[in-house]
């Protein structure tokens, strides 16, 4: 029962925390492979929420912080930004679990 | 002799010899696979430096000071079976001898007697025709460095940057089919192709994108997401030089001279930083939503959802996006 995601009053992803899509569509579940190449089980990154440091922003185009950080409105009101660093790697149990949901 | 996994009939993925593993690591193997098929094989480089040798000959039997160099994609290796290769031809001349070429090249039937056209006045004017033989295209020009040198910058990148050319030859693919793969035809440039995937690379939040072996995979469908979805076209223009950034595209404006106004997809020519790579791409809009579109189907393809469609095993994510055409393979084969 742990799999099954409650319902939620707005579209929150409780797994990387962003607005706009559901856990089962958390693009997280196929970046987490990152570096994963082979079939088997994924490859951790040492500092998966390392970031890189001259952060530069695809929306407002500033320096200082990314893109999915910004507080500018958008290009397109229905675009969400989602998260490029990694916030949890999912373990066999979790991936079984998925598949059985 | 099925290989590309179709039932009967053509399926347009030749690059598909095996069966990949489940959602985004099947992705990285196909793209590992296509590009090995999609590369070009010794005997079609030799047939393209004999190409270039036949008119090369011409060249020199005019000029015997002329010197002819390769760019574009030929020199860079970042070439389709089906993409052309450029010349450019360093000359003392007090007019460019375009038609003189032109005439000698048609004597000596080096290009298809109906293939070869001289466009005179093209910003760059050029020579186009068909090799007789090989039914290759090539472009040929007359005293003009930029492609030269942007080979070599591409060059450099390809080192820096491992994955590049996974990447590149995939969109190059991508974009071919769709029309979308030249100015003219409402599309983007092969240079700012280029670029923008350099710039995807450069400014990746997460560092190990330039690592060793990243999975190519969620690399690919990121470029899409970056341009397809999250860039702001209207606001951000992209920067390569200096390690790259973005740049704001009203600061860009203020620095132009009378007026002009930076394109929708503004890139600065690392080359020549008053050159905007991107202007004239009127298609860049249309380029956005194909990315985008690309991103709906491949986020959805390797989604674990998708893992309950029937014949998941022997369908190809990749031949989602790309397909290769019969022609093609057939072009391949002889
Ligand atoms: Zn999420
Ligand atoms: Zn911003």
């Amino acid at each position: 029962d742990d799999c099954l995601e409650r319902a939620f009053w707005y579209k929150r992803c409780h797994r990387c925390g962003m607005t706009g899509h559901f856990i089962d569509a958390c693009p997280q579940i196929w970046r987490q492979y990152h570096l994963t190449t082979t079939a088997g089980p994924i490859r951790k990154s040492a500092d998966p929420k390392a970031c890189q440091k001259r952060a530069y922003c695809y929306n407002c185009s500033r320096k200082g912080h990314f893109g999915h950080q910004c507080s500018q409105r958008r290009m397109y009101n229905w675009s969400y930004p989602s998260l490029p660093v990694i916030t949890y790697y999912d373990t066999v149990n979790d991936i079984k679990c998925r598949d059985f949901r | 002799l099925l290989t590309d996994g179709a039932e009967d009939g053509y399926a347009g993925t030749p690059w598909k010899s095996r069966n990949y593993s489940d959602g985004i690591v099947g992705l990285h193997e196909e793209i590992k696979d296509f590009y090995e098929y999609i590369s070009p094989r010794p005997e079609e480089e030799q047939m393209r430096h004999e190409v270039v040798a036949r008119i090369q000959r011409v060249i020199k039997d005019l000029w015997p000071n002329a010197e002819v160099c390769v760019f574009g994609s030929f020199s860079t290796g970042l070439y389709l079976p089906t993409s052309d290769i450029d010349l450019v031809v360093f000359g003392n001349w007090e007019t460019l001898p375009l038609w003189t070429l032109e005439e000698a090249l048609r004597k000596r039937k080096v290009a298809d007697e109906n293939s070869i056209k001289v466009l005179d006045k093209a910003t760059v004017p050029i020579i186009k025709l068909m090799d007789s033989h090989t039914e290759v295209k090539v472009d040929i020009s007359f005293n003009v460095q930029s492609g030269v040198k942007a080979a070599n910058l591409i060059k450099d990148y390809k080192q820096q940057y491992p994955v590049l050319p996974y990447l590149v030859l995939v969109l190059k693919q991508f974009l071919l089919q769709r029309e979308l793969n030249e100015v003219f035809t409402g599309g983007i440039g092969s240079y700012s192709l280029f670029l923008m995937a350099v710039s995807f690379l450069q400014l990746h939040c997460r560092e190990d994108v330039s690592s060793s072996n990243p999975n190519l995979g969620v690399l690919l469908i990121e470029f899409f997401e970056l341009y397809g979805r999250h860039f702001n076209y209207l606001k951000t223009g992209i920067r390569i030089k200096d390690g790259g950034s973005y740049v704001a595209k009203d600061e860009v404006q203020k620095s132009m001279l009378d007026g002009y106004r930076p394109s929708m997809l503004y890139i600065e020519d690392p080359l020549q930083p008053g050159n905007d790579v991107g202007r004239s791409s009127y298609g860049a809009m249309q380029v956005k939503e194909a990315f985008d579109y690309a991103y709906v189907i491949l986020s959805h393809a390797v989604s674990p959802i998708a893992k309950y469609y029937p014949n998941n095993k022997s369908e190809s994510i990749l031949g989602r996006i790309i397909r290769v055409t019969q022609e093609v393979v057939e072009y391949r084969d002889w």
